[in-house]
């Protein structure tokens, strides 16, 4: 082989050298490569691997204007979108508490899974990464991951001295008149490494195809400063953070006005002996307020103020085996007061013991990835009224245990590709809205009523994908199906009772309709594909096709009826190249019309979207400058998005330019 | 910032000089690309290689004694016509990579040389690549000098791995040595 042939040529010729270096005693000895890795996604697999990282120039290309947004393109993915604002991500069909958001591995306190009107309290403007983890490395975070978990990193908390760095962000778009700047600065004295940031960001009501919707500008600010004292295989830091926002949710004269604030503590030990390769806790407190402002007058004031905490033992390795095992224990107090009083005051708390394992096999091309997570769950209301009877002491609260477990096999077929088998059963406790609401909910137009009897979800998932990384033609297809024996929905119960307050009377009418919290069983089933062509790949030079789209199906079991709020999927072209420094991208995709509707559901139209993007890094004198610019929905199409609750009244936004400038010093 | 971690050495030893880096092409070469070498042509000794002029350099698995080598520049060897691209070989898929590296490097001697986690502020904003230094150990095993021979284009990872070597890596006492040191950061 030629390979061998070169290395007996090398060592003939090295034996000579050493020789002549001996000889003269004059060149310094060369020692082999110091190879630093960064975490790979798929080869250099640990248990905490996320099977998606979002970060640097990838990140910056998204659109920003909310968590759900940023994702939106990824397989999977599709979103809540309750006006440009409120927009969570929905993966799989899943949402809400089943799509565990973390900010640095520990929970964003809000109150955005009680009501899609509630923005998700952490703006992409102050995010530095995003994870999606899935499978049995998503069990560290939580329970239920059958739709994944997201991780969003802001980069507070120095984990290490970091270099002097210094960035400015600006960003402006034509649809809702974005104007966002942000600046960000770290670096180190002595041992100490620090993290400062803020932004502020206005938007105007949307642009629709069919006009402008009013009641839909923001107008948001953050800031964040954190600082570490980093020591050779240890730091420890703390951070406080700060986010205001208010925001219009296509409600006429509605505002709601969001203050969040957070501290941070954060520290980790490498190698603290033999048996550990790392320790690493994380604790979080938030202070979380939310007023509904209905014609500047204070309606409802949403409250949820509690710490989450958490330790990972990072194992060392041993024999083939690599693990991590951690404890996790949190407690928020969630309130409403106001017209809106749907839920009554709760302590909810929870600890949790986890692990999530790879091991090599003895047959080299295998490899398993595993993990678990049990949990102890408590709800504690007080003063809650169910049908307009107290409850009792023993009533008004609830606890339960849900475990959940993952096991996934890796195979390698050949040295290109790879099958993942996964199989994972997983339970949740039902939250304190799926228990103990009963009232009257305008941000959806509901009187809600929970059912302090519920069990716990529970679900099983099977996903087999099949990858291929290297070469010119690179995919992934993955098929999935997730079997809940228990899904926790809301089923439609006549009307709520009648209220003679002025304050409930919507449309005209007092009667809401009611929704009760109900436990069925449900089947999703779907897939994911994106292929690649690379037609060319030179340094300077790149072109390539990708051809991606994604499915989901969600049906209620026992009457085969269809789940409300899916997306069903999309396919779609896009093709992307490198050419004379400009990174460029163009998107075709077309959004499948969803026929499969629920009972008090109307289908949606499909539609395309054709969306572009460049990118640009050049040095501007001192420092390194990123153009991007955005253009999305070029052909102006009216759509409407199946996932939203108010999608009837709400398109998607119209043809828009986004430009941004980021310089880094 | 840079004196901000002049810890254990001092800062004028960072000094890079620019001059000499000119010119200099170190092409690595994979070690994954050769056989273990089989007993008959390797013993266990450790994997030192000898710095070659500018423009031969290449990374060689070789037996020889860890030789106590001054440094003092070899300018007129004749060059091999070697030339291993590294584009052309496989990933290093089959190559144990950390702390394998540095206990091949002394395995007779005290030390140690722990590889680095990927400093994530590189990781989130895609710095990678390649360097070279030139690292001066004395007799007390003290780092005298930490310089730049081959720059990976982006400072702050230059001085990250300056750092690392100068504070966390220790060596033998007793042996003067100047070693020339690789580091790949890689990212996929």
């Amino acid at each position: 082989m030629k390979s061998k042939a070169v290395y007996s040529v090398l060592t003939i010729f090295a034996s000579t050298m050493i020789m002549r270096a001996e000889d003269v005693k004059s060149a310094p000895q060369k020692i082999t490569p110091v190879v630093v890795k960064g975490t790979a996604i798929g080869a250099e697999l640990n248990p905490t691997s996320p099977s998606l990282i979002l970060s640097g120039n990838a990140l910056e290309i998204l659109p920003q204007s909310n968590l759900g947004d940023v994702l939106a393109d990824l397989p999977g993915v599709s979103t809540s979108y309750f006006g440009p604002n409120s927009s969570r991500p929905v993966i799989r069909g899943l949402e809400g508490d089943r799509l565990k958001i973390t900010q640095n591995g520990t929970s964003t306190l809000d109150a955005s899974s009680a009501s899609p009107d509630h923005a998700v309290s952490a703006d992409p403007a102050s995010i530095r990464e995003i994870q999606i983890l899935r499978g049995p490395a998503a069990l560290i975070y939580s329970p239920s991951i059958l739709g994944g978990v997201i991780n969003l990193i802001d980069n507070r908390i120095p984990v290490e001295l970091l270099p002097q760095q210094f960035i400015i962000n600006s960003r402006f778009g034509s649809v809702d008149q974005l104007s966002m700047q942000s600046v960000s600065a770290e670096g180190s004295f002595g041992s100490f490494a620090f993290h400062v940031d803020a932004f502020q960001k206005k938007t105007d009501d949307l642009s629709t195809p069919i006009g402008v919707i009013t009641d839909t500008s923001s107008d948001s600010d953050g800031a964040g400063l954190g600082f570490s004292y980093v020591k050779n295989d240890s730091f420890i830091g703390l951070s406080y953070s700060g986010l205001n926002s208010t925001y219009g949710v296509t409600e006429p004269d509605v505002k709601i006005g969001l203050r969040q604030r957070r501290w941070e503590l954060a520290g980790g030990i490498s190698s603290p002996s033999d048996n550990f390769k790392s320790i690493n806790y994380k604790a979080s407190t938030t202070d979380y307020v939310h007023t509904e402002f209905e014609s500047g007058q204070p309606g409802s004031t949403f409250k949820n103020n509690g710490f989450d905490s958490r330790i990972d033992f990072e194992l060392a390795k041993s024999g083939s085996l690599e693990g991590l095992v951690g404890l996790q224990m949190g407690k928020f107090d969630f309130s409403v007061v106001g017209d809106e009083a749907f839920l009554p005051d709760t302590r909810n708390t929870s600890s949790a013991a986890f692990g999530s394992f790879v091991q090599e096999l003895s047959d080299t091309s295998l490899r398993l990835r595993y993990g678990f997570r049990i949990e102890s769950a408590k709800v504690k209301s007080s003063d809650w009224v169910h049908e307009g009877v107290d409850g009792s002491y023993a009533a008004s609260q609830a606890s339960f245990v849900p475990q959940s477990f993952s096991l996934a096999i890796e195979k390698a077929i050949n040295a290109q590709w790879v099958s993942t088998l996964t199989l994972s059963t997983t339970e949740r406790a039902p939250n304190y809205q799926e228990l103990f609401a009963d009232g009257p909910h305008i941000g959806t137009d509901s009187y809600e009523v929970g059912n302090r009897n519920l069990d716990k979800e529970k679900g099983i998932g099977i996903e087999l994908e099949i990858a291929k990384s290297q070469g010119p033609i690179s995919t992934s297809f993955s098929i999935f199906y997730n079997r809940f024996s228990s899904f926790i929905i809301q089923e439609r119960n006549g009307y709520g009772p009648l209220t003679s307050s002025a304050d409930y009377q919507l449309g005209g009418t007092e009667e809401l309709a009611r929704y009760d919290f109900v436990s069925v069983p449900a089947d999703f089933y779907g897939s994911e594909i994106k292929m690649n062509f690379q037609i060319q790949e030179t340094p300077t030079t790149k072109l390539g096709l990708e051809l991606f789209g994604d499915y989901v199906r969600a049906t209620h079991r026992d009457s085969s009826e269809a789940l409300p709020r899916i997306s069903p999927g999309r396919v779609g072209l896009g093709l992307h190249g490198l050419s004379q420094e400009w990174n460029w991208r163009f998107d075709y995709t077309y959004h499948l019309p969803q026929n499969h509707v629920a009972n008090d559901e109307t289908t949606t139209a499909g539609y395309t979207m054709a969306g572009a993007s460049v990118t640009k890094l050049f040095k501007l004198s001192a420092c390194d400058a990123l153009f991007t610019l955005r253009l999305a929905n070029l052909l102006n199409r009216e759509a409407y998005n199946h996932s939203s609750f108010i999608k009837t009244q709400l398109p998607l936004p119209g043809r828009s330019v986004e430009a941004g400038l980021k310089l880094t010093f | 910032m840079v004196s901000f971690f002049g810890l254990f050495y001092k800062p004028e030893s960072k000094s890079v000089d620019l001059a000499q880096n000119q010119g200099v092409q170190i092409q690595f070469i994979d070690l994954a690309e050769f056989e273990t070498p089989s007993p008959k042509s390797s013993s266990i000794l450790p994997e030192v290689v000898t710095a070659l002029p500018p423009k031969q350099m290449a990374e060689i698995p070789l037996q020889a004694p860890v030789a106590e080598v001054k440094k003092t520049k070899v300018k007129s060897e004749p060059a091999p016509e070697v030339v291993v691209k590294k584009d052309s070989v496989a990933p290093q898929s089959n190559l144990p990579t950390q702390s394998v590296i540095p206990a091949k490097f002394t395995p007779q001697v005290a030390g140690k040389f722990p590889v680095p986690l990927y400093p994530r502020w590189a990781k989130q904003q895609g710095i990678h690549g390649q360097l070279l230094l030139r690292v001066t150990v004395g007799a007390s095993g003290a780092v005298l000098k930490v310089k730049i021979e081959e720059s990976s284009g982006n400072n702050a990872l230059d001085e990250f791995a300056m750092d690392w070597v100068a504070q966390r890596w220790i060596w033998p006492k007793g042996i003067e040595n100047t070693v020339l040191v690789p580091f790949v950061f890689e990212l996929k």
